[in-house]
């Protein structure tokens, strides 16, 4: 499954990326783009669809976690 | 196709979102999933229900049209055209989101430029790239115009 916030990748080997979201840690699929190390990505059913730049990932966790 | 099932799989992408939040489960996500890939009604109730953000946003298009929400012209008109004015005027919950989760949550057209096992490479905007999953229009090819909504391609134009 995926989490709707960004998570951290940790992780490449191939084109399988592991993904750090702090509270568990999730496998996903690269099948596009240029991903590295370090890298906060969201996830959708175990595919690496986009990049999020480091300056939105806080604003990215309190809008999902907190929107009324 | 009945409306349930358009509403469905526009709506579907957002289901993360919304289980993210601790409002559905796992398991009643996985009931969105399959209603949605086997194109099957779910009850009106039940959706409106789950997805009550975007029938908050429906309601005043569906009285302007002089329509029913339910009424295919409607649901067509919020997904396709308003959702996003919407989204870039950072109305209701979208006043803070940043530029990338509101580029996702955008309905775009897109171009599909690649296709393999797992997703549909399109292409969208000016040049802009990215992976969908295919299992909302398992028919789309290389070639044909889709529209995309988060992480998935939702209908083939």
């Amino acid at each position: 499954m995926c989490l709707a916030i960004p998570g951290k990748i940790i992780k490449i080997e191939g084109d399988l990326a592991t993904i750090d979201y702090g509270t568990e840690k999730r496998e996903a699929k690269i099948v596009r783009g240029n991903f590295k190390m370090g890298d906060y990505v969201i996830v959708q059913a175990k595919i690496v669809i986009e990049k999020i730049p480091l300056s939105q990932v806080k604003s990215w966790k309190k809008v999902i976690e907190n929107a009324s | 196709m009945l409306p349930e099932v358009f509403f469905l799989k526009y709506a579907y992408p957002c289901s993360f979102i919304i289980k993210q939040r601790g409002e559905i489960d796992e398991k009643e996500m996985e009931e969105l999933r399959q209603a949605a890939i086997k194109s099957l009604p779910l009850p009106k109730e039940k959706l409106e229900k789950i997805f009550f953000r975007a029938f908050q946003k429906i309601s005043p298009i569906a009285k302007r049209m002089k329509k029913d929400v339910w009424d295919i012209e409607v649901l067509r008109e919020y997904f396709i055209n308003q959702h996003n004015n919407i989204i870039e005027k950072g109305m209701y919950a979208y006043a803070q989101a940043p530029q990338t989760l509101k580029n996702l949550c955008k309905v775009h057209k897109a171009k599909v430029i690649e296709k393999n096992e797992d997703a549909l490479i399109v292409e969208y905007g000016e040049g802009n790239i990215r992976p969908v999953l295919n299992e909302l229009v398992p028919q789309a090819k290389v070639g044909d115009i889709v529209t995309i909504h988060y992480g998935y391609a939702v209908e083939k134009l």
